[in-house]
């Protein structure tokens, strides 16, 4: 029986590999970005099982359109705006991108330099979660993806000013929330010690 | 409008951030995407390792049972080559007893050839002693049967002169008591035995009162009939031998007794006769 146990040593080759269709070239795309594009549908879509959903669907389209990638960026970016696209078109059906929620008054911002060194991503992530669908994908797009409020707005379908304000908002409920765990953290017996 | 901290924040932490996905996930995929699924990938390398330590477990096992090892050996070869005590015992007293018999052998064959030696043979003359209850251990030896040299000493020489004075009444001298060199049962080469180099040649000699013509032809058939024609003639002649017998290697000491010159001479021939022979043996003998 011959043993055929493909090893792509470029990004170009493994492109190349996708482009003829090999499945073990899909396989390895898969592993080697599965984890990290599920971060990003995580932080658009909340819910775990959707955001599976989203990250099959996401792929499905990768191995569609592998012929259309121009090796003018890298690989991986190209991998992580058809994630982005594929869960705003999820949230889209589910027309979710235009809750809003009222908003606390926010009295003093947190301490920023303890929010980086005590909250993980894990938590940051779970954040981001409990932000209303629209403010969430706002924020995503315009804080982490680094979009402008045009960009979008012609990807939401939004206009810039809702944007804006979504993007305001969302900054303030994080700002509330980080404040809520640090005053948590600080006020415990145990952190006293471990600061002392 | 501007980044806030909480932007970069969010940023820094998130935009490379994992999280883990179901191991089923990517099945499902291939099944909405229509296609096969991949077959599972055989583990060829467990397989391959598990082959092999078979196969060295096998080599091993072989190499055991077919070689022991190095150590099992050596307790073997110590077990077996280690005497125990009563072994040692065993083995001391029959050397012990072999080296007794020898000795008893070699006690045999001094008597005997002593008993040889004193029939009349003349010195010089080969001995052959045989020893039938021999048994040597080597096959092929000769030892049962061997010659032996007589070797003719100092002291072998004073022992005839003392012999011969005993035995005034005989005119045959008596064969010497010799000493020979005891021949080795189980090393062949003491087979012939190199005798000491004679620095300093004396013989005694006894001259007895005249023998009667009987005793003298008993006497003449036990030893070579002296060559009369090389006899000297005349005193001259005589006593020159006698100068030539002194400056050389024998003195000969006569008796005085009162006779006719023709009977001094007479004798004095006889004695040089004998002087003579005794020198021709004592020089095969070297």
């Amino acid at each position: 029986m011959a043993l055929s146990i493909p090893y792509y040593l470029s990004e170009s080759q493994l492109v190349v590999a996708l482009q003829r269709g090999e499945a073990r070239a899909q396989k390895i795309v898969y592993e080697r970005y599965a984890n990290r594009m599920m971060a990003i549908c995580l932080r658009y879509v909340a819910n775990q099982a959707d955001a599976e959903d989203v990250l099959i669907e996401s792929f499905m389209r990768v191995f569609e359109r592998v012929n259309q990638f121009r090796s003018e960026g890298s690989f991986e970016g190209w991998i992580r705006r058809i994630m982005v696209t594929e869960s705003l078109m999820f949230l889209r059906k589910n027309k979710s991108l235009r809750q809003e929620i009222s908003l606390e008054s926010v009295t003093e911002e947190p301490d920023y330099q303890w929010a980086d060194e005590a909250l993980q991503a894990n938590d940051l992530l779970r954040l981001v979660a409990q932000l209303p669908d629209g403010y969430r994908t706002i924020f995503n797009l315009y804080a982490i993806e680094g979009y402008s409020h045009a960009e979008i707005a012609s990807l939401t379908g939004i206009s810039e000013g809702t944007s804006k304000s979504q993007l305001s908002r969302a900054r303030a409920l994080l700002q509330q929330r980080i404040k809520t765990l640090e005053t948590d953290v600080k006020s415990a017996p145990e952190y006293g010690k471990a600061a002392s | 409008m501007e980044k806030q901290p909480v932007d970069d924040l969010f940023a820094r932490k998130l935009h490379d951030a994992e999280a883990p996905v179901s191991s089923d996930l990517f099945n499902r995929m291939q099944q909405r995407m229509g296609t096969k699924p991949l077959p599972v990938r055989r583990k060829i390398g467990a397989w391959w390792y598990v082959a092999s330590a078979a196969c060295a477990l096998v080599a091993v096992c072989f190499l055991y049972l077919t070689n022991k090892p190095e150590k099992q050996l050596l307790e073997s070869f110590a077990q077996k080559r280690l005497p125990e005590q009563s072994d040692v015992n065993r083995v001391v007293t029959k050397r012990r007893d072999r080296f007794n018999g020898s000795a008893t052998r070699l006690q045999t064959i001094d008597e005997e050839t002593e008993k040889v030696t004193k029939e009349h043979r003349k010195p010089g003359q080969l001995a052959k002693a045989t020893y039938p209850d021999l048994k040597p251990t080597n096959p092929k030896s000769q030892l049962s049967a061997r010659e032996h040299r007589l070797v003719l000493t100092q002291q072998v020489e004073e022992q005839i002169a003392v012999i011969k004075a005993n035995e005034n009444e005989k005119s045959v001298p008596a064969a010497p008591q010799l000493a020979i060199s005891q021949p080795g049962i189980e090393r062949v080469e003491q087979a012939t035995v190199k005798p000491k180099q004679i620095t300093e040649r004396t013989i005694l000699l006894t001259i007895n009162e005249p023998q009667t013509k009987n005793e003298l032809a008993a006497s003449n058939n036990n030893y070579q009939k002296p060559d009369t024609q090389n006899q000297p003639n005349g005193l001259s002649g005589l006593f020159g031998k006698l100068k030539q017998l002194k400056n050389g290697e024998v003195m000969a000491k006569a008796t005085p007794v009162s006779e006719s010159n023709s009977t001094q001479k007479k004798r004095l021939g006889r004695v040089f006769t004998e002087v003579k022979e005794s020198l021709k043996n004592e020089t095969t003998l070297e």
